[in-house]
C-alpha cells in the first residue's frame, strides 16, 4: 500500500455499500484526507462509521416495510398448514410420486415455491392497496423487478435455512420418530407458534416480502437528486 | 403555529462551520473545523448525515463542484447556508444568550 492509495478493501466497501445513496463526495473527502496524512486506521474507522450510519438510516426509511413484512410473515405458518391439509386431502402426493425422478422433485419444489409466492403476492397486493400511491407509480418493469427480487430473497433465505439445518444436524438431538399430526393443529395455533418450526417457516416469507417491497420506498430527495 | 425549530448542538456547530468557511464549505474543511473546536475526531459520514438532514429542513443547500484527480475523480459537495438557516442560527443564539444571562457566575473547578 502506498501513501496515495487507501486500504483497498475499505475503499471497495465504501464504493459498494454507499454508492446507491450518492456518496461520491464522501468517498472523495476520505481520499483527500488520507492523502493529506490521515492513517489507514482512521480511514477504516470512517468507512465503518459511514456504513453503519447508512444501514441505520436505511432501516429507519424502510421501517414500515419491515413492520409489514414481519406482520405478514406471522401468518405464513397458517398458509403452510392450509397447503399441507389440501395436499393430504387431495391425491396430489400420489400424483407426484407417479412421475419419474427427477421430475417428481422438480414438480414438488416448483409447486412449493409457486404457492409460497402466491402468499407473498397477496401480501404485496394488500400493501399496495394500503399505499395507493404505489399502484399509481407501478409499471411492468418495476413489478417485474420486484417479483425477481422477492423470488431471489425467498429462495436465498430458504436455502440458507436448509444449509444451516444440515450443518447443525449433528449437534441437534436425535429425532424421536414421531411426526407432527397436522389434523391436531389449528390455524390460530400455528400463527402463535414461536417454536423452531414457526420461526423457520416465517423467515423466507419475511425476507421474500421485504425484498418485494423494499424498492417501493422512495429515495430521499437529496439522494435522488445526487444519483441523477 | 410558527416553527421555532431550535437547533441541536451538532447542527448548530455545523451551521456555524458552514458560515465560517463560506465558499470553501465541503466535507473535509467542515470536519476539520469541528475537530479543531471540539478537540476530538469527527466521523465524516455523520457530518454528511447531519448536513443532509439540515438540507431536508431547508437550512442549507448543496451543489457539486468539478471532479478533481487528487480526490480520485470525485467531486466536492459544497454547502451554503440558506436564509432560513441563518434565521434559525440567530434565533438559537438569542435563546442561548438569554438563558446564559439568567444564570449566575459559575465557578468552574477542574
Amino acid at each position: 500500500m502506498n501513501r496515495s492509495a487507501p486500504p483497498r478493501i475499505a475503499s471497495w466497501m465504501l464504493e459498494h455499500f454507499m454508492s446507491a445513496e450518492g456518496n461520491d463526495a464522501l468517498a472523495g473527502d476520505l481520499l483527500e484526507s488520507f492523502r493529506a496524512g490521515r492513517s489507514a486506521g482512521w480511514y477504516w474507522r470512517q468507512v465503518f462509521a459511514a456504513i453503519a450510519l447508512r444501514v441505520l438510516r436505511s432501516y429507519r426509511r424502510h421501517r414500515f416495510v419491515i413492520l409489514f413484512a414481519t406482520s405478514w410473515a406471522m401468518l405464513s405458518p397458517a398458509w403452510d398448514l392450509i397447503l399441507i391439509r389440501l395436499r393430504n386431502e387431495s391425491d396430489f402426493g400420489g400424483f407426484v410420486w407417479r412421475i419419474a425422478w427427477p421430475w417428481s422433485t422438480v414438480c414438488e419444489i416448483g409447486i412449493s415455491i409457486a404457492m409460497s409466492f402466491l402468499f407473498i403476492g397477496a401480501g404485496v397486493l394488500i400493501y399496495a392497496v394500503m399505499l395507493k400511491a404505489m399502484l399509481a407509480h407501478a409499471s411492468l418493469n418495476r413489478i417485474g423487478r420486484r417479483v425477481v427480487m422477492s423470488l431471489v430473497g425467498f429462495i436465498a433465505a430458504a436455502a440458507c435455512e436448509i444449509a444451516l439445518a444440515l450443518l447443525m444436524r449433528p449437534f441437534l438431538s436425535q429425532p424421536t420418530g414421531r411426526g407432527v399430526d397436522v389434523r391436531t393443529l389449528t390455524l390460530t395455533g400455528v400463527i402463535v407458534n414461536f417454536g423452531l418450526w414457526g420461526i423457520t417457516t416465517r423467515i423466507p416469507y419475511l425476507v421474500g416480502t421485504a425484498c418485494a417491497l423494499w424498492g417501493t420506498v422512495p429515495k430521499t430527495e437529496t439522494s435522488a437528486r445526487l444519483a441523477e | 403555529m410558527k416553527n421555532r425549530g431550535y437547533l441541536g448542538e451538532f447542527e448548530l456547530l455545523l451551521l456555524l462551520a458552514v458560515i465560517h468557511l463560506d465558499e470553501e464549505a465541503y466535507g473535509v474543511p467542515i470536519s476539520r473545523e469541528l475537530e479543531r473546536h471540539r478537540g476530538k475526531d469527527v466521523s465524516v459520514g455523520s457530518v454528511y448525515a447531519a448536513l443532509e438532514r439540515l438540507e431536508a429542513k431547508g437550512l442549507v443547500a448543496s451543489s457539486l463542484g468539478d471532479p478533481t484527480p487528487e480526490r480520485g475523480g470525485k467531486a466536492k459537495r459544497f454547502f451554503r447556508i440558506t436564509r432560513e438557516g441563518l434565521r434559525q442560527v440567530h434565533e438559537t443564539r438569542r435563546v442561548l444568550t438569554q438563558l446564559w444571562q439568567t444564570i449566575p457566575d459559575l465557578k468552574f473547578e477542574q
